[in-house]
This record gives structure tokens, sequence and C-alpha cells, in this order.
């Protein structure tokens, strides 16, 4: 079997790379923050992908999982769970593991683990609301008001989808009345800008969109705003 | 290495680069790191030097967890992201008012990755591992767990296929300028 050498080109393309992708400061330290907060707070095993949110939800005994997202807006399925009591008072109280009792092999993908619950949906996405939910990790009203977030950007959704405007847009006060510092704030303001596209609103749903993006530039939501009428066409 | 909490220090850059050749998507990479920073410090006593060095260790770590992320992704993400897959879309903006330097180093690197995204997981293992950490192929074949005859093969494949994919991409970025030229 001949061996096949790497060509000085394709060595510059592979150094260029070696040294390109590296985390911001600022990503090193929310890496930083969210390792320390998981390790305090006994997580035994990485979960899945979008876990980190889930986990800290079930620790709260949150009432409620976010989420699908189809057609024209974004769906919030509401989940009845009553997977750990009194979540934030066990998680403050348990004992910070210098090591797990039980980890598993380090050749054991942490999808293994047993930490994902079979209930969670698939689709489960809540890695948005995460900043969100650490906001409010120790209020033990949170999951009611999760709840209650939930349930009203669910008939957001509900009622842009079936272009009934007005409903979505009388929905939204109603949420911005009642939770103006909400948990989903982030989901508050993509539903927002889509039920201003439903509307025809174009150049609303576009400043709405600027403020988003400035506010969270890296929210999953950010793909949706870019495939709905506020997405700017770039100059020539 | 005294403990974990100076290991990330030290390797989160290098955890970090690995996910994202490994295929985890822009906007994941942090929870993956916390994941991998997870599962060393849950480990942290079953590694010993004179088995692999850190490096080799936590890729080995970096390679499962990306493959959960890659394999979760699509049924994660399909309810948000567009049909069409806005790729770059949901990444932060980019800087642009860098020197010049360091944009052709992003582009170098877009097109590595690109390249790389031609590579099946199995070879983009070995190649990242010999050909981008610069370990020793021996090594590589332990951490995968193959053996070297294995690794030496799958390196040859993956080196023909990054050379194969690296002309694709230049073939096409030289396409549009011959099709401008009058």
């Amino acid at each position: 079997m001949n061996k096949v050498e790497l060509r000085p080109e394709e060595l510059s393309v592979i150094a260029a790379a070696r040294a390109a992708p590296a985390p911001t400061e600022m990503q090193r330290a929310r890496v930083r923050k969210g390792l320390d907060a998981k390790i305090a707070a006994g997580v035994a095993a990485p979960l899945l992908a979008t876990s980190t949110a889930l986990a800290t939800m079930l620790k709260l005994g949150a009432s409620v999982v976010v989420v699908a997202a189809v057609g024209s807006g974004i769906v919030y399925v509401a989940a009845p769970r009553l997977l750990h009591k009194s979540g934030s008072q066990a998680a403050s109280a348990l004992p910070r593991p210098a090591t797990a009792p039980a980890p598993p092999p380090a050749a054991q993908p942490p999808a293994e683990a047993p930490a994902a619950p079979p209930a969670a949906d698939s689709r489960a996405t809540p890695a948005h609301a995460r900043a969100a939910v650490r906001r409010h990790e120790a209020s033990p009203a949170a999951s009611a008001d999760l709840a209650g977030e939930l349930g009203l950007l669910t008939q957001v959704s509900a009622a842009t989808k079936h272009s009934d405007v007005a409903r979505a847009d009388a929905l939204l006060r109603s949420y911005d009345q009642r939770y103006p510092a909400g948990q989903l704030a982030e989901e508050r303001a993509a539903a927002g800008i889509l039920v201003h596209c439903a509307a025809g609103r174009v150049p609303a749903a576009r400043a709405e969109a600027r403020r988003f993006l400035e506010r969270w530039p890296r929210s999953p939501l950010v793909a949706r705003i870019h495939d709905s009428c506020a997405r700017e066409e770039r100059a020539p | 290495m005294r403990d974990p909490r100076q290991l990330f220090d030290s390797h989160l850059a290098f955890v970090w680069r690995n996910l994202r050749r490994l295929g985890v998507p822009e906007l994941q990479v942090e929870d993956a790191a916390q994941d991998v920073f997870l599962v060393v410090h849950r480990r942290w006593d079953t590694w010993s030097p004179a088995l692999s060095t850190v490096e080799t260790w936590l890729f080995g770590i970096a390679l499962r967890v990306a493959r959960n992320y890659r394999r979760s992704q699509q049924r994660r993400l399909a309810w948000l992201l567009p049909s069409t897959g806005h790729a770059s879309l949901h990444e932060a903006p980019a800087v642009t008012d860098g020197p010049a330097e360091i944009l052709a180093q992003r582009e170098a690197a877009a097109v590595f990755e690109r390249a790389l995204a031609a590579l099946d997981e199995s070879k983009r293992a070995v190649f990242l591992l010999v050909d981008v950490e610069q370990l020793a192929v021996p090594e590589a074949a332990r951490v995968l767990g193959i053996n070297l005859n294995t690794a030496y093969w799958r390196l040859r494949k993956a080196r023909l296929a990054f050379r194969r994919a690296l002309h694709r991409i230049r073939a096409k970025e030289d396409a549009p300028d011959r099709e401008n030229r009058p």
C-alpha cells in the first residue's frame, strides 16, 4: 500500500485551520460557568446534546418542556412533568460530588447515560430557554410562570398559523402584561416578529428582528427569523 | 496536570477546535465542550499519563460527545431551522474589520472545514489526530481503538479524500472567475 503524503498546499490549509477556531474569552467564560453549575448541581452525566436547560428544568421540577415549531409559527408543546419533587431545594441540597459515585467508562458515550428521561420529546430544544431558566433557577414560582408563558406563546403560535393576527397580537399584549420579565423573552420576541410578518408589517418585523439579533445573536431562532419576512436583502 | 480545572484552562481550545472539526455545529459547541469537561471531571481519577496523553484522552471523549451531537442535531433542530439549511445564518456575525491575515486565515479555515466534511467519521478522526493534531499513528490507533494497519489504511484514504475535496472546492472557487471573464 503506497503511503500518501500531504502536499504543501494541503499542509498550508491544515496549518491555517489549526489556529483558527478557538473560543473567545466570552465563550470560555460561559462554558466555565455552565460547567461549574452542572458540577455544583451534581449532574451525574452529560446529557444529550441540548440537555443543559432540560437538566436544569428537571431539577427545578419544571412543569413544562418546550418545544416544537412548525410552519409559519413557533409551537410550544407543554408537557406535564413530575420527575423531581421540590427540585430547586433538592438540587441545592445535593452534596457536591468530587467524583460521581458510579461513572460509566470513558468509552461510553454520554447519550447512554440514564439521565435523559424517556418522556423528553426528541424534538425538545430548550437550549434557547437556558438563560431564562438560569435566571429563575432559585425561584419556586418559576415553573408555574414558565407553564403560563408557554401556554400563551403556544396560543400565539396557533393564532399566527391560522392567520388570526388580531388574536395573536392580543395574546402577545397579554404576555407582555403578565410577564414583563418573562423567562421566554427570546421566544416571545421571535413570536412577535413572526406575527408582524403574518400581518404584513414588514418594517416592524425587520426592526424587531434587528433588535433580536443584537440581543441574541447565537439563538437557534435566528435561522427561523432569517427565513421569515424579516430577512433583509443585502444591498448590491 | 494537577486537576480538571487546570486541564480546562489549558485544553478548552483543543477540545473546542476538535468538536467543531468533528461536526458539532457552532451553535452547540459550548454545550458540547461542557459535556466533554463534565466527563473529564467525573473520569479524572481514571486517567493516567502512563496510558495516554491528555490530548488523546480528551479527543476520545470529544469524539463520542460529537457523535451524539451530530446524531441528535437534525431531529432536535429540524423544527427551528429552515428546510434550506442556512448553516451560516445562525452563527454569530463575522468580524469583518480584522486584519487581512485574519480574514485569509478564516477563509482557509472555512475551506478546511468544507474539505473535512467530505470525510466520514472514521477517516476524519484519524486524519484529525495525525495530520491536524500531529499525533503519531500508533497513538491515534490507541485512541480510536483500532489496530495499526487499520489506522494507516484510514489515514491514507482520508488524505486522498481530503485532497479530492480540496480540489473540488478550488475548482468551484475558480469557476465563477472563468465565467466572468470576457
